[in-house]
């Protein structure tokens, strides 16, 4: 009788090599190329220039300040859509996840268009003068783009709480706030803990935001394009970008430990399946409230964004027209088009090879597993700045010169997103569970036969949500790419900050406006063909 | 004495499904009763009406004199005990058990004690200061049931407590539960789906199919004399015969049915002659028989054996008579298998009646 697993397929060996060689290339090596890249003079030189150390103190600051209110607010809206009977819950659910589609900087666009220099509340309302750019700013235009990222974690949060721990808790005598206080809170805690590390990863590596508004104020990702659009200082960047990874990493672990801890929730089994049970009416109509008013915000950000492409010269002349659309033809137009095929192909090639390597990494066991599997995880907890700054230092020279052309981009952004399309898959091969596969290898399949007829058909799901997530947040980057971009092969995202650099806000708002309405084409067309409808997009 | 739960006409719908359609039914203090019926009956939702989870769309529950239905949950002192227990996975059975004495304000002491009184009366000492997923899924149970005696309510809910245990440890418990409940003197409403368990354990069985209580009665009446079709399915195994009165005197009925006479005991049954009526024979009630000779009861039905279950200490076997009909007949500590022609035999008191008219 011939026994499992015991020889490798050569079939399976030849595919793993590929993965093993895509990994160790365009993920191992960028990281390493930036750590090695400065010598330890150069590593010195920079660490103790004030301004870096001014920088290193801002990033701290700010990533403290806007991680933990964008949670909390995050946390009172995921209550809020959980435990009340509120109306405008799905208006509310669809506003807040708007921000998920867009650029990373539409709402400092729109905090620009407001309360810039020829902002619309701070000049013709108020009729100030000079803006307030700064941190006051930076930190409430964070708070708002991210916590729609952490109202989906924690919503998940708090529905994987048992209503029947709340019943029961109501059951022994206890009031609404008191059950919200010893059991509510206490269960969402980890999950809670969970959304603000990650929440932390994205703020401390955010770079649209600050690069739009934070004006004289630097943080590290900002610092880090600085050396290079300014000084060319290649060894000062990777310097920083090595800064910026550790904290990074720091969070990135205290994320899995947390997670680890998370198995207590669910020991009780199964719940009633009931509703939960629902605040009084004076708390729902404060929540509602609550709820109402950022919802307004957003709305008031997208339509300041399309009020502005559709006005003459913001600020000054309020004329309706379309003027600002000229900037489609040109250069700038074409990057759009760049975007657009750039995103397909990173996003295709990060589903592709998420689903080849959750199966022959994830699922076989053999050596190396564990640190294959370790590298498809690790962009996750890369800042997109250190993944551009290491592109751009790994492949400028022979053996393998990319820089200038278009597949740096496209396999740059391809990185970025493996993790999200890998989680996807595996979570996916372990829901199928391994019966199906012993099956079909007990009926005579060989381990490629096995892919084709069972785990590629049953992971079509993931598959799908990598490719399609992976698009957006492809055509959506800003910080990767703005290093890797090259003449004729630039892409919309950098165009529209170059025409903000220059104070053409109305063809840069049009330019994202479209954009922007592209991405929500992309999950409109997707939700038609793949009737994805019900399933929220949870990996962003 | 008034009923000390009292349930009038209470009806829930879930958008269009009614859950529970014009309930009204009364316990008694320290009664036990089982509330029983497939999933989906109602019977869950009755319970957490009680408990005040869910709002009744129509009708009233009182405690007593005391109508509950504006009373919030929290403040209603009927204990719970969940399916899924519910135990606090992140405080331990000491402070699971106590969690309603502090909100009591009850002293240190006092709670201490209490809770110590409970966990002993449940053979869970010395396990305070475990959590819940360090507990077996009968230690959970008891913990689950310990937070509810503790706090000494009105009144004790229980749904479906013993369906996440095994097969063997359910059976210990819920004996274990019944001595509990009758020494406590404690009035309680149990919800199960298990017929075998709602006849062991409960003083009273209301039985429930469709949001509609079919039935109320102590288990003996419910099993023997089903007030319809439904119930008679539900409890036990039945075997429903058509058949028509052919004579009716002082003591007896004579039915036909199957083509033979048979006559059963009269009881209190008011029938009238040529009615058409169904009658339900258990399984246990009916014995078979090699010849006619043989047959020692007072009603015979001849029949054919298509198939046989061995369970070790029943057999039961499937008997086709005449007309075509199947019926389900248990031999217990059996020695041989049967085959072939048999003749069924069982007496008049076994026979009964489940509604006029068919």
């Amino acid at each position: 009788m011939r026994r499992l697993k015991v020889h490798i397929e050569p079939l399976n060996a030849l595919i793993i090599a590929v993965l093993a060689a895509v990994l160790i290339i365009f993920v191992l090596l960028p990281v390493l190329k930036v750590f090695s890249y400065p010598s330890l003079g150069e590593y010195a030189k920079i660490v103790t220039k004030s301004r870096t150390l001014r920088a290193i103190k801002n990033s701290f600051f700010i990533t403290c300040l806007s991680s933990l209110t964008a949670t909390l607010l995050g946390f009172v809206f995921a209550y809020a859509m959980n435990y009340t009977a509120m109306p405008g819950k799905r208006v509310f659910n669809t506003l807040v996840l708007l921000p998920l589609l867009s650029p990373p900087f539409v709402v400092a666009l729109a905090w620009v268009l407001l309360f810039g220099g020829h902002g619309l509340i701070t000049r013709q309302l108020l009729g100030i003068r000079g803006s307030i750019f700064g941190w006051h700013g930076l930190w409430i235009v964070q708070s708002v783009a991210f916590f729609p990222y952490a109202y989906l974690i924690i919503d998940a949060v708090l529905r994987g709480i048992d209503p029947d721990l709340e019943y029961a808790a109501k059951n022994a005598g206890a009031g609404g706030f008191y059950v919200f206080r010893t059991v509510t809170l206490p269960l969402a805690l980890p999950g809670v803990l969970n959304a603000l590390v990650l929440i932390a990863i994205y703020v401390l590596a955010d770079f649209g935001n600050p690069i739009l508004i934070a004006g004289g104020w630097p943080v590290l990702p900002t610092e880090i394009y600085g050396r290079i659009s300014g000084h060319y200082d290649l060894a000062g960047a990777a310097a920083l970008s090595s800064i910026l990874l550790l904290p990074t990493l720091v969070l990135f672990g205290l994320n899995r430990f947390l997670l680890r801890g998370k198995s207590f929730i669910t020991v009780t089994g199964r719940g009633g399946g009931l509703e939960r049970p629902l605040v009084g009416s004076t708390t729902q109509w404060a929540l509602f409230g609550f709820c109402a008013f950022l919802s307004g915000i957003i709305t008031l950000v997208y339509g300041t964004l399309l009020a502005g492409a559709f006005v003459k010269i913001w600020g000054i002349n309020w004329t309706p027209s379309l003027e600002n659309f000229g900037v489609l033809k040109g250069v700038r137009g074409d990057s759009l088009l760049n975007s657009l095929f750039f995103a397909f192909l990173a996003g295709l090639g990060a589903a592709i090879f998420s689903v080849f390597a959750s199966y022959f990494i994830y699922k076989k066991g053999f050596l190396g597993k564990r640190f294959l599997d370790f590298l498809s995880l690790l962009p996750a907890a890369i800042p997109g700045v250190f993944l551009g700054v290491g592109f751009l230092l790994a492949f400028n020279a022979p053996p393998l010169r990319l820089s200038g052309t278009a597949a740096i981009i496209i396999l740059a952004l391809m990185v970025w997103n493996i993790p999200l399309g890998y989680q996807a898959c595996t979570a996916g091969l372990e829901q199928i569970g391994s019966e199906i596969e012993e099956a079909a290898t007990n009926l005579g399949a060989n381990s490629a036969r096995v892919f084709k007829d069972t785990i590629f058909p049953l992971l079509r799901a993931p598959f799908l949500s990598g490719f399609i997530m992976g698009f957006l947040r492809a055509i959506t980057n800003l910080s990767i790419v703005i290093f890797l971009i090259s003449p004729g092969k630039s892409v919309a995202t950098v165009e529209i900050l170059d025409l903000i650099q220059y104070a053409e806000l109305g063809p840069a708002v049009a330019l994202t406006v479209i954009l922007f309405t592209i991405a929500l084409s992309v999950v409109g067309l997707a939700r038609v063909l793949t009737r994805w409808g019900s399933s929220k997009p949870t990996h962003l | 004495m008034g009923a000390h739960i009292r349930l009038q006409n209470l009806t829930k719908k879930f958008g269009e499904t009614v859950a529970v359609n014009d309930l009204s039914l009364e316990v008694q203090k320290g009664e036990f009763l089982t509330l029983l019926g497939p999933s989906g009956c109602g019977k869950t939702t009755t319970l957490r009406m009680i408990a005040g989870f869910v709002r009744p769309d129509k009708g009233q529950i009182y405690l007593g004199e005391r109508l509950l239905n504006d009373v919030p949950a929290h403040k209603r002192d009927v204990a719970m005990v969940f399916q899924s227990y519910a135990l606090f996975p992140h405080m331990n059975v000491f402070n699971n058990v106590a969690y309603g004495l502090k909100l009591r304000r009850k002293k240190r002491e006092e709670i201490r004690q209490k809770v110590q009184e409970v966990l002993k009366l449940l053979n869970m000492e010395g396990m305070e200061r475990r959590y819940p997923h360090q507990l077996s899924g009968g230690q959970q149970q008891r913990v689950a049931l310990a937070r509810a005696l503790v706090l000494e309510p009105e009144a004790l809910l229980m749904d479906e407590p013993l369906s996440n245990l095994d097969a063997k440890l359910r059976i210990n418990v819920r004996s274990e539960l019944k001595e509990l409940q009758k020494q406590l003197g404690i009035t309680t409403i149990y919800v199960t789906h298990d017929q075998e368990e709602a006849l062991a354990i409960s003083d009273k069985i209301a039985v429930l199919n469709e949001g509609v209580l079919q039935q109320i009665g102590g288990p003996w009446e419910v099993y023997l004399n089903p007030a319809n079709r439904f119930v008679a399915d539900f409890i036990g195994t039945a075997n429903l015969l058509k058949a028509i009165v052919r004579d009716i005197s002082e003591d007896s009925i004579e039915i036909e049915m199957a083509g033979e006479r048979v006559v059963v005991e009269r009881k209190g049954y008011n029938l009238s002659l040529g009615q058409e009526v169904l009658v339900n024979i258990r399984p246990e009630n009916l014995y078979l028989f090699q010849s006619a000779s043989e047959v020692s009861t007072q009603n015979r039905l001849k029949g054919r054996i298509t198939r046989h279950t061995y369970m070790g200490r029943t057999i039961q076997y499937w008997v086709q008579i005449q007309g075509g009909q199947e019926l389900i007949v248990e031999v217990h500590a059996p020695e041989e298998v049967l085959q072939g022609e048999v003749f069924l035999g069982f007496e008049s008191k076994h026979v009964h009646f489940i509604s006029t008219g068919v």
